[in-house]
């Protein structure tokens, strides 16, 4: 695809977002008219139920969907350059176990790293780190990718196996707590926190566009990236930093969300046929958005009749996505 | 340019070692030996990856490690013998990211840059496949395209580790010939390893030859495969 042609169709996919957003806002168990919508933004009033449901309820679901979309779509890319694999990503590397891991610890065990208001966050980030830097120890041993793919899936189901037994010792009522945030749930976060969140996370995305020129040599290798003059463990050490603060903060409110890192930036390829991450950045982040919006509108159409977790939909998804993926790659 | 001064070349342990060897720039040399004598060991303590046992090595007058990480990608540029081949990315991106220690943080291609990357194109006769994706071209094609990307780094230094082992005959003989004229033409050092004699000799190249035996490298002027089997073999 032409450069024109790519920043014309990433036009649409950013005209796409407020579009799908306002849906997103409209559409729910109550429908509620667009006239309220943006009232509720612009002209809020407390009396008003829509305007209630939409500023506390719809507002904060559908800025969550649009981060956490950018926020793994953009890890996902990020991991499978730096692996030069197709099929990582956050949640095949463990770095999102590692932030369930201490997600579990923190609620299930009542053991606190940190004792602030925003413990849970801190703990999601520290494990999603200490993950990703686990899997760039290994990757300095391993040469080969499917190994290291091969490690990051023993150590998911290791911290899955150390979750599992944390779990039978757990009271109840803990237990049903971290079951739900287990499940995924775009709709944990209050209005108040949104502004801390969207700081982190743009934070993080334009960092990840200072590492644009390396990131297109590493697409050849890393040896390869070397010879062009590339300071390979900088920017080794930046993606799994921008890895671990976009998972780390997304699993940490909205629970473990599976695929979408893995499914969006193959499909941002595919569709776009281009390996500059110039334009497969902007597209992950726009594309991850527009795909999240478009799973919530689904969740919400559907919540009458049968109630989805966010993380089983995205894995019902994206689990045939990548078989399909597979097999496209071997014929 | 590059000086050797009493260098011993090895991982951990010594697998020979050069006294005292000066390449000019505008100087071709072919590198032979046996497999395993160090070749590709010698090329990699050059552009800087593996530090030389013991000694002192210059280029363009300055010492190795004296050199960033940048500065290096400027001064000397290396062609493996092999590439895979990158799904969706194009020939003319690829030969383009030979421009990346010269262009800006943003890795920013100008229209000079993209003029470099055109003309060496031609000048192998890549143009007509710019479009390509390097997944879709046969191995010899993908070799010419990192010879170019090799070109187009621009750097006064280029090595060559088996350039020519997936080309046909025809091609070999271009690509052997087009070095000779980019190092005389350009003012450029240029290190090929090879085990194409034959062809080189024809091509009336000089070779550098490490002889396994004495542990030296041996410079051989004069154009007969005896005397370089001699060297090399025994």
């Amino acid at each position: 695809m032409s450069k024109q042609k790519a920043y014309i169709w990433i036009s649409i996919l950013l005209f796409c977002i407020p579009i799908f957003g306002i849906a997103d806002l409209m559409i729910g168990e109550i429908s509620i008219p667009i006239k309220d919508c943006f009232n509720a933004l612009f002209n809020y009033d407390d009396n008003s139920v829509n305007h209630i449901i939409i500023h506390e309820f719809r507002i904060p679901r559908m800025v969550m969907a649009i981060l956490a979309g950018a926020a793994l779509a953009v890890s996902g890319l990020l991991m499978q350059t730096l692996f030069n694999n197709q099929l990582a990503g956050p949640y095949v590397l463990g770095i999102n176990s590692g932030a369930s891991l201490f997600i579990g610890l923190f609620i299930l065990t009542g053991f606190q790293f940190f004792n602030t208001e925003h413990g849970m966050l801190f703990s999601a980030l520290l494990g999603a780190f200490i993950l990703g830097i686990i899997m760039l120890i290994c990757s300095l041993f391993v040469r080969s990718n499917l190994s290291l793919l091969l490690i990051g899936i023993m150590l998911s189901s290791f911290m899955g196996a150390i979750i599992n037994l944390m779990e039978t010792f757990a009271e109840s009522e803990k237990l049903k707590g971290f079951f739900f945030w287990s499940m995924g749930s775009l709709q944990r976060v209050e209005f108040s926190q949104l502004s801390w969140i969207i700081i982190i996370i743009l934070i993080a995305l334009i960092f990840s566009f200072t590492i644009v020129k390396p990131l297109n040599t590493l697409v050849i290798g890393e040896e390869q990236s070397q010879i062009l003059g590339i300071k390979i463990k900088q920017v080794r050490l930046s993606c799994i930093a921008i890895t671990a603060i976009l998972t780390g903060t997304i699993t940490a409110y909205c629970g473990p969300i599976a695929f979408l890192g893995l499914a969006v930036p193959n499909l941002s390829k595919i569709i776009f046929k281009t390996q500059d991450h110039k334009i497969l950045l902007f597209v992950n982040i726009f594309l991850g958005a527009t795909f999240m919006l478009l799973c919530d509108i689904l969740i919400q159409m559907l919540e009458s009749m049968v109630l989805i977790p966010v993380n089983v939909l995205t894995s019902l998804i994206g689990a045939p996505f990548i078989i399909y993926l597979v097999i496209r790659k071997k014929s | 340019m590059i000086h050797f001064k009493k260098i011993a070349i090895g991982y951990n342990k010594t697998l020979f070692t050069i006294p005292d060897l000066k390449l000019n720039r505008g100087d071709v040399f072919i590198l032979a030996g046996k497999n395993g004598v160090g070749k590709s060991t010698l090329l990699k303590t050059i552009c800087g990856y593996i530090k030389p046992l013991s000694g002192t090595l210059l280029l363009n007058n300055k010492e190795i490690n004296q050199f960033n990480s940048n500065e290096m990608a400027r001064t000397c540029s290396i062609v493996n013998s092999t590439f895979n081949g990158i799904p969706y990315l194009k020939a003319k991106d690829y030969v383009a990211l030979g421009r990346t220690p010269h262009t800006n943080a943003w890795g920013t291609i100008k229209k000079e840059d993209e003029k470099k990357v055109f003309e060496s194109l031609k000048d192998i006769s890549m143009f007509s496949h710019k479009d390509f994706y390097t997944n879709e071209l046969s191995d010899g094609e993908r070799q010419l395209l990192s010879i170019c990307r090799a070109v187009c780094q621009d750097t006064p230094i280029i090595l060559f580790d088996e350039p020519t082992a997936f080309l046909d005959y025809k091609n070999k003989q271009n690509i052997i010939r087009y070095l000779k004229s980019l190092a005389k033409n350009h003012n450029k050092t240029i290190l090929i390893s090879s085990h194409d004699l034959d062809m080189c000799i024809k091509e009336n190249i000089p070779f550098l030859i490490i002889n396994q035996k004495e542990k030296q490298i041996k410079e051989i002027h004069d154009q007969n495969l005896d005397a370089v089997l001699k060297v090399a073999f025994e």
